[in-house]
């Protein structure tokens, strides 16, 4: 079956589920009265009409500010002080009940007096004659015995649709009193691949031409719902390698699924490399290379894995991610033991291969003072309360709190009382100038900003916790975490180790999980996320396990179904080696050791203990390393640039290492093999493979061009021979092979 | 316990990372501002250390650091100010040096000599200088001799050997060494224990390079060796820091080494059953816990005859907050040698073991007061419940020692009744000795007068120890009745050379001839002790003199000044300040421990300065050169003036240097003199009179010591400018007080 079939088969079916849909919704019980019928109630019908016509979004009256002198709270989540503000402020200029269609707040909107913002409601519109007739009313707030908004759903929640197809959603809005709307209008759309499908404000969905899963974010009110799509391609999967464990199991049941067969395995060249860049941060040595290439054993694979998840280049490689994202930044001159010793202790913890429970359990709940307790050096950067629920949110948790401290979070459930309770975990922390942290005595709390209430202390989705003064109530939080029910904790480690090694998360970005961004493949995500809970948060084990997976091992080079495949992992997506290994692989390719200041010559880059070697090396800069200010992985930029590829091309460092006295140009030159052996050793270095012919022909040819000097005299043959290796090592170092893991 | 202060401190602020040149800018241009910066940090390094105050010897290093017992050493101290080095002076009579070229010195170690860390000061024309570490020890020794930086070039080490060295900076330094299988190697790297700058790290790899043990925190790691093998220790700086203060003593033993000692406590004089925890304990049980490190710790019951009184001059406790302990240094003596020190401070009662359980109310043990408690905060979140009976107007005081004792801890203690809190008694960070010598403590101590007959309750937690399971975590424990007292440490402190200096710098005492010099006494008081302490000073020279000044009521520092005569001899060894206070109709003396700052910081908000209690308080009368400026009384004798009246002090300017400047004195000494103002002394003047106006000046009746100092600038032989503070010597005042009618 062809592409052009399978999507007109799909086509069909859509058709068929789309009258479904419609016919149900007439099936669906209603609200008990209308809005039409029923006194107007300001939260429940006037407030949706600012949100939806995107008053008081955060770019204009939604901002902490206001616009122009008139304020309305973010997203309509404060309907009292809206209230307020409309019809109250400014001795109630803004509305106008004798003459409704004179309200200011109307002519604004509509654009019939001067506005900043244009035009957003139509006078033609239902929304507008709702708006009319609330003032005409005499603008009721409504009462307190009025129904309340509960939650909404969406319909259908999930659908299997073609490629090109189209949904229609429909939004119901349930309310204490038990009575159903139909807010499908007032709802707000959004997808989280915008290449993948489109929304129009009447919530109906038009995928794009991209087989995979889009969710689509439906907003009413602060509450929130998701209607999901998977859009399958439909080819046939046949030839599943044998899966390896339930990793392949599930991964090859989803492209089972969507239809789209997987790449083949990738070859033991590969492999070596994909393996030792990211479990170990590194090129494989030439040794290494020539070894496992020659090696006849079918568990080499699994070997090599655990070779390298017992080399400290495995420490070294982890700590550097972790080092950044616990914030071990430098400051000031004055910072640097600390920072060594935090670094230090990461990377013994995960040589260790301390428990992640133990490890995020020692950092977040950590007392003592720097010397003789490095992880309360988290607490130097992450100085406040709020910083250390947040960062734990994030970090640990994989949900961003952040917008809930000032208003109810716009895409969760989390509102500012979860928020202050989360950080009431943190008001007992006591530090002194020196950078001592202990717990101090006393009850819990932490007062909600907004209310100006105390709140106990509860982690997110749980209730109050009442925790003895005697008791650090960061402990509670911990104990917390790693328990083998918490929803979030293992799922946003294995979440943020699966795109370590798939260059995607299964939610993406891994550390914004929510209801609303759901998972590629949930059953994976889940299931992951129990084995790790079960082997006590083994890391290594974790790491294992992804590595011995066919789908780890499958190639990058696409079939002729999954070239845009983006998240099922049918094949290796390819990304850019990191500013660090890229750098050490520099530095291996052309024998020329590195130089950090204070530190000892040949230090690898995966190995520096924080971020201050960056303002030393353009090259690290250049190609993103982050600079430990936060605790998201998306501070270190993964993308390509004009720069970095200038940098590569000429900067005077990379130069320099091509033409360094001891370098590898001058080795080669100096070298009596033959150019056909040394030329292989390059390309095992560079790309972990043997040279094919043209390469060696091309290469060969290179290094015997007769060459001149700045003068014009011909270059001695060693001379000469040395310029063309190093034009050699500059070609290959410049090359994709070598600048991506593959 | 024997942690060192600065293993505590070395993070409080840490040091700069070396400057040096950018690794990789990839254009020239940008290379300038980075040389430029380099230039100027160099520039100001180099500001900061000139010579800014009049020079007195200044000993930073001692090569090697130590030496074996019944041996013969070349040793080098190196320095600044160190003109004309002739000798070495140790704490242990049994140490003797003589001098050879270039500051070379052949060290005999006595074969009696205990094993211990002792102290060398160096004296030579400026003095004798500032104390460093010296180590004696039973094992042989060598000296690193040749480059070490990579594990192809490691310097093979026998087991039960001590190599010295210093790390380079930007380098790790590699061992090697073979080790049977099962073999309990305990590599020990002293450092910071011995006053080096080195925060040392410690890995052993096998052939492949792979880790098989480190140690980031402190000098230990404890390493069996899975088999029959040649291991690599690699040792470098936790930043890569390194130079010539950057020593170590590296000993590699399957002796001894002693992590903690129960009871935390004993009495003097009283032959005391204890036990010992550690590793390679001969004759030792295992402990049934670990370590730190996760390692097991064995342990061994010794009755050691506890002496009568502590000798500071060998081992001790480090650590400025310490001061205020008695007690004696113990190293546990076995057939596979002598272990490191632990301390164990003197209680006036035998200690009480703490029983576990006793986390819970309900387990609370039973104590009578006054008492003293040994226990220990182990495991993680452990807490420690005491209950006693007090009666109404009982008072006490209760305090816990533990961090300065050298555990990792910072305790507290809550008083509760019927589960009511009625006191939590935390450290209050109380630091005396300012940045120069920090006190501060995380121990807490608290005066609870009861307030009615009936039961309390102490709960003991550690508030670093929710998660720590360290079982170096003991304490002690005392319930007193309430008792005054007081502990004294005398520093000597450079004198400032501006309003805001930031500086911190080693510095010992010197007086030249006719000159008067000031040492700062610090007063530990305890259970709200606040009475004036008399202070004096005794052991001195012919030719030095002193009069008893105070440290006043509700002051926590004073001066003792010591004046020599113009014709004073040149004289160099240790004298005792002592402190006297009466305590109702008791009349209380304490000889004070000295102390001293250990490097010169330029900035100490960059840098964070260490300094340590020393083994003894050294003097040093120049004898050949004159103080450059003197203010004296003419007379010498004890002044007497009615209250509200005049007093009139001749004084006599003596300018024997080219120190110039006009003088601004400022009294101190005695309550309400420092509101006088200044008094001006034109640079011409040789003899002034001041006056105290008793009308303005409101000094209460009765006898003072006061004194004058200026702060002035002048030229000095060979060192260009430098800033000092002159000092008036004593002067003896009686204030009457009006007669009433």
């Amino acid at each position: 079956m062809s592409n052009a079939e399978i999507r007109m088969t799909q086509r069909a079916r859509t058709i068929r589920h789309s009258c479904f849909v419609i016919l149900s919704s007439f099936l669906i019980p209603h609200s008990s009265f209308s809005a039409a019928e029923r006194p107007l109630n300001f939260t429940n019908d006037i407030v949706p009409i600012f949100t939806k016509a995107g008053c008081n979004s955060g770019g204009c009256h939604g901002k902490s500010g206001g616009q122009n002198g008139f304020k309305l709270s973010l997203l309509g989540f404060e309907p009292a002080e809206d209230y307020e503000h409309i019809v109250r402020e400014a001795r109630g200029r803004r509305v106008f009940p004798a003459a409704p269609e004179n309200s200011l707040l109307l002519l604004k909107a509509t654009g019939a007096s001067p506005h900043g913002g244009g035009k957003h409601i139509d006078p033609n519109s239902d929304d507008y004659r709702l708006l009319v007739r609330w003032i005409a009313q005499g603008l009721p707030f409504g009462k307190d015995t009025d129904p309340k908004l509960t939650t909404i759903e969406v319909q259908p929640q999930q659908r299997t649709m073609p490629l090109g197809g189209a949904q229609q959603l429909t939004v119901l809005a349930h309310f204490t009193d038990g009575s159903v709307q139909d807010v499908t209008r007032s709802a707000l759309y959004e997808p989280n691949e915008k290449s993948m499908a489109k929304t129009d404000e009447d919530g109906r969905v038009t995928l794009a031409d991209q087989p995979g899963d889009v969710a689509v974010m439906v907003r009413y009110q602060g509450q929130v719902a998701v209607f999901r799509a998977t859009i399958p391609l439909g080819a046939p999967v046949e030839n599943l390698p044998a899966p390896r464990s339930y990793i392949d199991e599930l991964v090859f049941a989803k492209l089972k699924a969507m239809g789209m067969p997987p790449s083949g395995p990738c070859d033991d060249a590969t492999f070596l490399r994909r393996a030792s860049i990211d479990i170990a941060g590194h090129l494989p040595s030439l040794d290494e290379t020539r070894r496992f290439l020659a090696d006849p054993d079918p568990a080499k694979r699994d070997r090599l894995i655990d070779a390298l998840l017992a080399s400290p280049e495995y420490a070294d490689y982890f700590a550097n991610k972790w080092s950044a994202l616990l914030r071990n930044k430098r400051t000031e001159p004055k910072d640097a033991r600390g920072n060594f010793a935090f670094h230090a202790w990461i990377r013994d913890s995960l040589l260790a291969n301390k428990p992640y429970d133990q490890l995020v359990r020692e950092v977040v709940a950590a007392s003592g003072d720097l010397a003789d307790n490095p992880p309360v050096a988290w607490y130097r950067q992450v100085k406040e309360p709020q910083q250390q629920l947040e960062d734990t949110a994030q970090l640990f948790l994989g949900v961003r709190l952040q917008c809930a401290q000032c208003h109810h979070h716009p895409f969760e459930r989390w509102s500012q009382n979860d928020y202050y309770s989360f950080s009431a975990f943190f008001s007992q922390v006591g530090k002194n100038a020196a950078g001592t942290v202990f717990p101090r005595r006393g009850v819990a709390t932490a007062v909600n900003k907004k209310t100006k209430l105390a709140v106990k202390p509860a982690a997110l989705g749980s209730g109050p916790l009442d925790i003895a003064p005697d008791e650090d109530p960061r402990l509670a939080l911990a104990a917390w975490m790693s328990g083998k029910d918490n929803p979030f904790f293992a799922r946003a480690l294995v979440n943020r180790y699966w795109k370590h090694f798939f260059n995607r998360g299964l939610v993406e970005p891994e550390d914004d999980m929510r209801d609303t961004n759901p998972p590629s493949n949930p059953e994976l995500l889940d299931a992951l996320a129990r084995r790790f809970i079960e082997s006590g948060f083994d890391l290594k084990a974790l790491v294992r396990e992804i590595a011995q997976s066919r789908t780890y091992q499958l190639s990058a080079l696409p079939n002729d179904f999954n070239k845009t495949d983006r998240q099922n992992f049918s094949r290796c997506y390819a990304k850019r080696l990191s500013a660090e290994v890229l750098f050490d692989a520099v530095n291996q390719l052309t024998q020329t050791p590195s130089r950090f200041a204070g530190l000892p010559t040949g230090t690898r880059a995966i190995a520096l203990p924080d971020n201050s070697f960056n303002a030393g090396s353009y090259f690290l800069t250049v190609f993103g390393r982050p600079e430990s200010s936060s605790a998201c992985e998306c501070e270190r930029t993964q993308e390509a640039s004009l720069a970095q590829a200038l940098h590569l091309l000429n900067a005077k460092d990379i130069q320099e290492k091509l033409a360094a006295d001891s370098g590898a140009a001058a080795q080669l030159a100096a070298d009596p093999r033959p150019d056909d052996e040394k030329l292989r050793d390059l390309h095992l270095l560079a790309y972990s493979r043997e040279p094919d012919a043209s390469e060696l022909t091309l290469a060969k040819a290179h290094l015997e061009k007769p060459r001149t000097a700045a003068d014009g005299k011909p270059l001695t043959p060693a001379q000469s021979k040395r310029q063309g290796y190093e034009d050699i090592l500059w070609a290959m170092l410049n090359t994709k092979e070598f600048l991506f893991n593959h | 316990m024997s942690a060192s202060p600065k293993s505590r401190q070395s993070d409080r602020g840490a040091r700069a990372a070396a400057v040096g040149e950018a690794a990789s800018f990839p254009y020239s241009r940008a290379r300038a501002p980075s040389r430029l910066h380099a230039f100027i940090v160099a520039t100001a390094a180099l500001l900061a250390v000139a010579h800014t105050e009049l020079p007195v010897a200044r000993l930073d290093t001692v090569f090697p650091p130590g030496g074996t017992r019944g041996t013969k050493i070349d040793l080098i101290a190196t320095g600044a100010d160190l003109d004309e080095a002739s000798a070495l002076h140790f704490t242990h009579p049994g140490i003797a040096a003589t001098l050879k070229p270039d500051k070379h010195f052949a060290v005999t170690i006595a074969p009696d000599v205990p094993a211990g860390i002792y102290d060398v000061r160096v004296s030579g024309l400026f003095g004798v200088s500032n104390p460093r570490a010296f180590v004696v020890g039973e094992l042989p020794e060598s000296v690193k001799a040749q480059p070490n930086d990579k594990p192809d070039a490691a310097i093979e080490i026998p087991l039960g050997s001590v190599v010295n060295g210093n790390v380079n900076p930007s380098t790790a330094d590699y061992f090697k060494f073979t080790a049977k299988p099962g073999q309990r190697v305990l590599i020990e790297c002293l450092a910071p224990e011995i006053d080096s700058r080195l925060s040392p790290v410690l890995a052993v790899l096998d052939a492949a390079g792979r880790e098989l043990a480190t140690s980031h925190r402190g000098g230990l790691l404890d390493f069996t060796a899975p088999a029959e093998a040649a291991y690599v220790l690699r040792l470098h700086d936790l930043a890569f820091a390194g130079g010539p203060d950057h020593f170590f003593r590296l000993t590699i033993t399957t002796g001894p080494h002693v992590d903690f000692v129960l009871p935390s406590s004993a009495q003097p004089g009283v032959k005391t059953k204890f036990t010992f925890f550690g590793r390679n304990l001969p004759g030792g049980t295992p402990a049934s816990l670990a370590g730190l490190d996760g390692r097991p710790l064995e342990k061994l019951a010794v009755e050691v005859d506890v002496p009568a009184a502590g000798d500071p001059r060998t081992d001790g406790l480090p650590d400025p907050a310490s001061a205020a302990f008695d007690g004696f240094s113990y190293r546990l003596k076995t057939v596979q040698g002598t272990a490191n020190p632990v301390f164990v401070s003197f209680a006036s009662a035998p200690a009480i073991a703490e029983q576990e359980p006793n986390n819970l109310p309900p387990e609370a043990q039973k104590v009578t007061p006054p008492c003293e408690i040994s226990g220990q905060l182990f495991p993680a979140a452990d807490v420690d419940s005491f209950t006693f009976d007090a009666k109404k107007g009982d008072v006490f005081w209760i305090e816990l020692s533990s961090q300065r004792l050298g555990s990792p801890t910072k305790p507290t203690v809550l008083v509760q009744r019927d589960n009511a809190d009625l006191l939590e008694i935390i450290s209050t960070d109380a630091n005396i000795g300012g940045i120069r010598f920090e006190t501060a403590s995380n121990d807490p101590a608290g005066r609870f007068a009861v307030p009615d007959d009936g039961t309390y309750r102490l709960r003991v937690r550690d508030l670093f120890g929710g998660l720590r399971s360290d079982p170096r975590s003991v304490y002690r424990l005392s319930i007193r009745r309430e008792s005054p007292d007081f502990r004294l440490v005398a520093v000597v402190e450079p004198p400032p050379t501006k309003d805001d200096d930031r500086t911190a710098a080693p510095r010992s005492a010197l007086i030249r001839g006719g000159g008067t010099i000031p040492v700062k006494v610090l007063a530990f008081r305890r259970d709200g002790f606040a009475g004036d302490i008399e202070l004096s000073a005794e052991g001195l020279p012919t030719g030095v003199t002193s009069y008893p000044t105070k440290i006043l009521s509700g002051k926590n520092d004073g001066l003792v000044l010591l004046t020599a005569g113009e014709a004073a001899a040149r004289w160099i060894g240790p004298i005792r300040i002592i402190g006297k206070a009466r305590v109702g109709d008791a009349e209380l003396a304490h000889e004070a421990r000295a102390g001293a700052v250990l490097w010169n910081v330029p900035d100490f908000n960059n840098e964070p300065v260490q300094s340590r209690l020393t083994r003894d308080f050294a003097l040093a009368v120049s004898g050949t050169e004159p103080a450059p400026l003197s203010v004296d009384p003419v007379e010498d004798k004890v002044w007497e003036v009615a209250a509200g009246a005049k007093l009139e002090i001749p004084l006599r300017i003596t300018r024997r240097g080219e120190f110039k400047e006009a003088l601004k004195l400022r009294g101190a000494g005695a309550p309400g003199i420092e509101t006088l103002p200044p008094i001006d002394i034109d640079p011409a003047a040789t003899a002034f009179t001041a006056t105290l106006d008793l009308a303005t000046v409101k000094i209460p009746a009765g006898t003072h010591t006061i004194w004058f100092s200026a702060q002035t600038k002048g030229k000095f032989r060979g060192k260009g400018d430098v800033t000092t503070v002159i000092y008036t010597p004593p002067i003896r005042v009686v204030v009457k007080a009006p007669e009433t009618k």
